[in-house]
């Protein structure tokens, strides 16, 4: 069938894309002066010392070949191991990936709640004033830096009231109902800002959308205005939020940092800025191969979405005769 | 039907101005009256923004929000201006139905035609149902069968193989296939009322013919009025047997076609019959311009 053959199409892409961004992110962070010996070592250490070490892990090889063992290694779930600790690195990253995930997941749920029904209804009331004040509100909430948004939430709630905790992470294994309250006052402060941008988005979304031709067909054949953005706008809107939804993903993963930091999450973006401070390449590497390998996935998926949505793409445009 | 006096007509446009922009601004749509009886059918011809398709959006009451619309624009009697949606919506795709210029985009895209279709039914299946309890058959018999009715209007516009078009999607079925089936969604509750603006417009010449051969069909069988909405004299003349003739904003000259083409009062309308019979200028010859008729002529232009 025609959608299976896209969709495996797509899966293609997305594994040579992965292929293709793990050699640059290899070549980049390999090739950069200054190696991992140094930071092992010290900047004192003798050069046969450096030279032993350099032969001992391999570094003398070919960069290619050096490549294609990392690679090997990493098809086999070891993606190297720390310069400072020994530590596997995938160990490292595991549990500070799934910090990322329940704090980005939850708080772009969060935000696709808010900004959904208040971007559709600041279109819908485009000329009254209410929609105007759902468009200045998101305006503010764009205006507000996240690590503010955050600090007034942990003074008000957890310092003040005391309702719920200022920080910390609770794996969601070992306790389900205190995983969720930790990550509450999170998940505002990140769907609060994010909600704010996607409101705009979700709101022009659906003012294209009712301009269209298509929307006053529906209208003169009897549907009522807002039944009408219902019927007829809502798959065709989405189509564009989906594009900005991924987009926020994506650059969320990292861009969560500035929560992680306000809550003391253990998250990939703090893990990935310590490494980068502590140079310590293989560990760098690692990270950044997996939020290479987060990003693709994120535009897979909304490839996918696009295929569900737009019979454009999924069928031929072959006119019945 | 009954409850209303034959005198009453169908519609009854009066006084009818739209204004686009800010209350002060030069209005599209000024000061217009005309009447249109069961089952007649009226072109309404006009140079580009001459204010056709405000006056049909106006009737309709499809007109974006916050463009003024001024007079009155009464349906069986009763007033349209200032109607609520509710009550305008059960009017639209059911007693008033409108087909639009561009085919190409008047579809949802993402939905199949015959869902579309279908859905001409179902928004109108309420009263519907009552015409079914006057007619002795269960609202179920209206109901049901969704699928054959969409077939069948389908067929009735003409076009081939309706089990594949149903299931298509809008980028699947040509132009003049798409138009056709908006033509069949107009008249598939049987209308007193079709306002086609320029329905033929955007297909190339050999389909127009079919198209215009198969609305004109399509009205007769279900009996319609139509207000039908042109700059062709030819294109109106094979769908109407009166016209009215719009021009900035004001209706000019109206009468029937044979009285129109025959005399033409306004100056508009004479350079229209003239380069409508622009094949008949002899070889050699010059074309007419349009300065040509408003020679001697100093009224009518106004800005
Ligand atoms: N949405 C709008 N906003 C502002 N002005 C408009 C709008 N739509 C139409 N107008 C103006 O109203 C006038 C009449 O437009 P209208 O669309 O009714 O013309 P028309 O006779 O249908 O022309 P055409 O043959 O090009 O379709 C034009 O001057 C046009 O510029
Ligand atoms: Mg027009």
């Amino acid at each position: 069938m025609r959608l299976s053959r896209l969709l495996l199409g797509r899966l293609a892409a997305f594994v040579v894309s992965l292929l293709v961004a793990s050699l640059a992110v290899f070549l980049l962070l390999n090739l950069l002066p200054g190696d991992v010996t140094a930071v092992i070592l010290g900047n004192n250490a003798t050069p046969a010392a450096v030279a032993h070490l350099r032969s001992a892990m391999g570094l003398d090889d070919p960069v290619l070949l050096r490549y294609v063992h990392w690679l090997a290694g990493v098809a086999h779930g070891n993606l190297g191991a720390s310069a400072f600790t020994g530590e596997p690195v995938a160990g490292l990253i595991v549990p500070k990936l799934a910090v990322t995930i329940s704090l980005v997941g939850g708080g772009m749920v969060l935000a696709m709640v808010l900004a959904l029904p208040a971007g559709l209804f600041a279109a819908l009331h485009r000329r009254q004033a209410s929609g105007q004040m759902v468009l200045a509100t998101s305006q503010l909430g764009m205006a507000v830096p996240a690590f503010l948004a955050g600090i007034v939430l942990v003074v008000v709630f957890a310092a003040r009231l005391r309702w719920l905790p200022a920080g910390n992470y609770v794996p969601l294994t070992s306790d389900p109902l205190d995983w969720f309250r930790h990550l509450i006052l999170p998940w505002v402060s990140l769907a609060l800002v994010q909600g704010a941008v996607l409101v705009r988005y979700v709101r022009g979304a659906f003012l294209d959308v009712m301009d269209q031709d298509y929307m006053r067909t529906a209208r003169s054949i009897g549907w009522r205005r807002r039944r009408a953005v219902w019927r007829h706008g809502l798959r065709n809107a989405a189509l564009q939020i989906v594009t900005v939804l991924g987009l926020q993903l994506a650059t969320l993963f990292v861009g969560a940092v500035v929560i992680e930091n306000v809550f003391v999450l253990p998250g990939l973006g703090s893990l990935l800025l310590r490494s980068v401070n502590g140079r310590d390449l293989p560990l760098v590497q690692a990270i950044v191969l997996v939020l290479v390998a987060l990003i693709l996935m994120i535009n897979l998926l909304v490839d996918v979405a696009y295929l569900v949505i737009d019979p454009r793409l999924r069928t031929g445009r072959a006119v019945v005769e | 039907m009954s409850d209303v006096p034959e005198a009453v007509p169908l519609l009854a446009v009066d006084g009818l101005s739209v204004t686009f922009g800010r209350a002060g601004a030069s209005p599209a749509v000024r000061d217009i009256a005309f009447t249109l009886s069961s089952g007649e059918r009226w072109g309404l011809i006009g140079e580009s923004g001459s204010g056709k398709s405000a006056t049909a959006l106006a009737i309709m009451g499809l007109l974006p929000e916050g463009v003024h619309v001024h007079g009155s624009v009464r349906w069986r009697g009763g007033e349209l201006v200032g109607l609520g949606d509710a009550a305008y919506s059960r009017l639209r795709g059911d007693a008033m139905t409108m087909v639009f210029q561009e085919p190409m985009t008047a579809l949802d895209p993402t939905m199949t035609v015959g869902r579309q279709v279908a859905e001409v039914l179902r928004l109108h299946y309420v009263r519907r149902a009552a015409d079914a309890q006057r007619y002795g058959v269960g609202p179920e018999r209206i109901r049901g069968h969704a699928r054959e009715r969409v077939l069948g209007v389908l067929a009735e516009v003409g076009l081939p193989d309706v089990e594949r078009i149903a299931d298509s999607f809008p980028h699947q079925l040509s132009g003049g296939q798409r138009q056709l089936v908006l033509i069949g969604m107009a008249l598939m509750n049987s209308p007193l009322l079709v306002i086609c603006d320029e329905p033929t417009t955007a297909l190339d010449v050999t389909v127009q013919a079919t198209v215009l051969r198969l609305l004109d069909a399509g009205l007769s069988a279900v009996g319609a009025a139509c207000l039908f909405i042109s700059h062709d004299l030819a294109v109106v003349s094979q769908v109407c047997s009166q016209v009215m003739v719009m021009y900035q904003g004001r209706i000019v000259e109206r009468g029937s076609l044979a009285q129109v083409l025959g005399a033409p009062a306004h100056p508009y309308t004479r350079g229209l019959v003239a380069t409508a019979a622009i094949d008949a200028v002899p070889p050699g010859e010059r074309l007419p311009v349009i300065g040509d008729f408003w020679a001697g002529e100093d009224g009518g232009r106004d800005g």
